[in-house]
């Protein structure tokens, strides 16, 4: 999954989720098809229950649609299994998750560290990458901090740092800035705009804030598990 | 990968640390479990132990030879050449540190109170002592003396001897035909001389022919058979029985000594003496019933028995090792062994299930952390060793502390023991428990159950590790 491809990043097709709630089927997506070209920026609005955690779960290879087809990078994730599923999340994609979801007991420089230790680079690699990338995120100074001793705007930027540190081509965000004061909220957005530019990264992310979905350059509307709008901004 | 593991250590170790209060509980139970394993195994080893040294110190040896049959039914005429078989194994066998011949034969030995049966062992003191340590059994009295004693030799017949003896075999022939025409309900013609005086002219008769030494042969008793006869050092002993001839044979010893074994065959029912007194007593010239050796490695008894086996058979002599000769003994030891590993592994089930209930509920708790790791691409595999890797650190660490303990259990044990109090001093199959038990260390009873411990860890934590990487991570992060 080269950076420069052409090809879209993500592609679905037809894509249905749905749940079993005790007796009760529910269906979390219905029928979504969507494209995403690489270096795209783009925000999955709509309300809380609208589908839009469901679905970055489908592309991020977290779960598997009841049906449909969900292609990242052009690869078909339906054929893929388990293992190999898990080394797609590992090399191709990053996460960024509403509650950081840091390992508490490694320091923010582990923390950044961690998937290029999964991916097996020399402590060395490892090192460089992520002390640079928590530079570039703005924390060189609290490397040695557990997540507990960072703030939460801080904690979501190690979070950033972890996603990105092995230069990975697509960043999955679910509502990243729903726990973040709005100053906190607004420095991680232009810190996600600056990777996207000066990276090449491809963004999707998930929010029903307003301010948020502002910044978005395509804006993917969600409501009842259906696209309802899919806007490209100026 | 390696990187990873260590990745993997390290997670792992801070888990644990994270939780230390538990961590530390568990621990301490694990440690608690090895030390007591060890201390158990140490106990059980030192009472194998004695009781295998208490028949091979106070009798056996380590490897015997005898004429095929002795061992089931002891002859005075199963013995052999001793002093050629003795060479041979000079020239043949490494490792023998010891060698003692003896003379082995029943007697009947009166006292003025009292008669008892005895089985009358004749040994080369020194030799004695060097291969069974006899000489340190002895608890009252003195050790048997080196030197043999000085024997009168046997006088010849003369006229009126030949004349006596026919006259007294006559007469017991006749009182003989008496006593079974008797049986057949005849009348009983009354003899001219009653038994018991043809007995006490006999033994007159045998006495004046083949004196007695000028002083006793010197005897050690076991302390019960002294206890029986009440026989204590000083006291004089006569002991009777037939030759190697057929011929009667009786002469009085000096008890020197009383040993005790604590074997109680040993103790009741035997009496030492000098190998050229007893020798002398049931004419068996320079021959010897049992050959029995002492090693400088004990368990290297059946190499030494296979060195030896083809030069013995050559002169018709059988070479057992002591576990050959005393099984009963060596089941015993097996079935300490049994109990040893029965309660070790009671132990081993209780920490397993205490190292399983910290690993789970470790699981249980970080649920949403490990989901996070499978979210970012840790494979499951990876996860299983994670978990795996917290109880091997957990185990291991516990099993040192545990190893610390439990040989210093062992030194305190092995230092002073555990009185046994009323129940001390008896013996089962003749091997002897000692009133104080003692621990002895070996590489097997300290290695083992830390090894198994640590086995256990990684077993017991299997379930909750495989719990672990079949985590989702879509539910585990929903969690709070």
């Amino acid at each position: 999954m080269s950076e420069t491809s052409r090809a879209p990043v993500v592609e679905l097709r037809n894509l249905t989720k749905t749940y079993r709630q005790g007796h009760v089927e529910v269906r979390a997506l219905d029928g979504v098809a969507l494209s995403v070209d690489a270096g795209d920026f783009v925000v999955l609005a709509g309300p809380s229950g609208s589908g839009k955690t469901t679905l970055l779960n489908l592309i991020g290879a977290l779960a598997r649609p009841t049906s449909g087809e969900v292609r990242v990078g052009g690869r078909d994730l339906g054929a893929m299994n388990g293992r190999e599923l898990a080394l797609l999340r590992r090399d191709h994609i990053g996460f960024i998750f509403q509650a950081y979801n840091l390992l508490p007991v490694l320091s923010a420089l582990e923390n950044a560290e961690l998937v290029l230790e999964l991916q097996g680079r020399s402590r060395a690699v490892c090192r460089e990458r992520a002390e640079s990338t928590l530079r570039s995120v703005g924390l060189a100074d609290l490397v040695n901090r557990r997540p507990g001793e960072l703030s939460g705007g801080q904690q979501q930027r190690v979070a950033v740092a972890r996603a990105i540190a092995s230069a990975r081509t697509l960043v999955l965000a679910d509502e990243p800035t729903a726990n973040l004061d709005s100053k906190s909220a607004e420095s991680l957005l232009d810190l996600m705009v600056e990777l996207n530019r000066g990276h090449l990264l491809t963004f999707l992310f998930s929010s029903h804030d307003p301010r948020v979905i502002a910044r978005g350059r395509r804006v993917v509307r969600l409501e009842d598990g259906r696209v309802v709008a899919d806007e490209r901004a100026g | 990968m390696l990187a990873n593991f260590t990745l993997l250590l390290r997670i792992a170790g801070r888990n644990l640390w994270r939780n230390r209060g538990r961590s530390l509980i568990t621990g301490a139970a694990i440690a608690a479990g090895v030390a007591l394993c060890i201390a158990s195994f140490g106990i059980m080893d030192g009472m194998s132990s004695d009781m295998v040294r208490s028949i091979t110190d106070t009798n056996l040896g380590h490897v015997q030879i005898h004429a095929p049959d002795f061992s089931a039914r002891p002859k005075l005429s199963l013995a052999f050449d001793q002093a050629r078989v003795r060479t041979e194994l000079a020239a043949h066998t490494v490792g023998v540190e010891a060698v003692s011949a003896r003379v082995i034969g029943w007697v009947l030995a009166e006292t003025p109170r009292q008669s008892a049966s005895v089985e009358l062992v004749g040994v080369d003191p020194i030799r004695e002592a060097a291969v069974t340590q006899l000489d340190r059994h002895v608890r009252r009295g003195r050790y048997l003396p080196s030197a043999a004693t000085p024997w009168p030799e046997p006088k010849a017949l003369n006229a009126d001897d030949r004349a006596l003896d026919a006259r007294l075999t006559q007469e017991q022939a006749k009182l003989a035909e008496a006593e079974i025409a008797a049986l057949d309900g005849a009348a009983l013609t009354p003899p001219q001389a009653s038994g018991h005086e043809a007995a006490a002219e006999t033994r007159a008769l045998l006495e004046r022919l083949a004196p007695d030494p000028s002083a006793p042969p010197p005897l050690l008793l076991g302390d019960r058979l002294a206890k029986r006869l009440h026989a204590e050092p000083g006291a004089k002993i006569r002991l009777r029985a037939q030759d190697l001839d057929g011929n009667p044979t009786s002469a009085a010893f000096r008890v020197v000594g009383v040993v005790h074994t604590g074997n109680a065959a040993f103790d009741a029912n035997r009496a030492i003496a000098h190998i050229a007194d007893v020798r002398h007593f049931f004419s068996l010239g320079d021959r010897a019933h049992e050959l029995t050796l002492r090693l400088r490695v004990p368990s290297e008894a059946p190499r030494v028995v296979r060195a030896l086996e083809g030069a013995a058979l050559n002169r018709g002599l059988s070479v057992k090792t002591w576990q050959e000769l005393r099984p009963d003994v060596v089941s015993m030891v097996q079935m300490n062994s049994g109990f040893t590993a029965m309660l070790v592994t009671i132990i081993f089930a209780i920490a397993a299930i205490g190292v399983a209930d910290t690993i789970l509920m470790a699981v249980f708790e970080r649920r949403r952390e490990l989901g996070v790791l499978k979210a970012v691409g840790m494979r499951p595999l990876a996860i299983v060793v994670l978990i795996e890797s917290e109880a091997v650190l957990l185990g291991l660490g516990a099993s040192i502390v545990g190893m610390a303990l439990g040989l210093g259990i062992d030194a305190l044990l092995g230092r002073f023991g555990i009185p046994l109090g009323g129940l001390s001093g008896f013996s089962l199959a003749g091997a002897a428990i000692p009133p104080v038990l003692h621990a002895s260390v070996t590489v097997q009873g300290v290695f083992l159950p830390a090894v198994a411990m640590l086995a256990m860890s990684l077993l017991a934590s299997l379930w909750p590790a495989l719990i672990a990487a079949g985590t989702e991570p879509v539910l585990a992060m929903r969690e709070r």
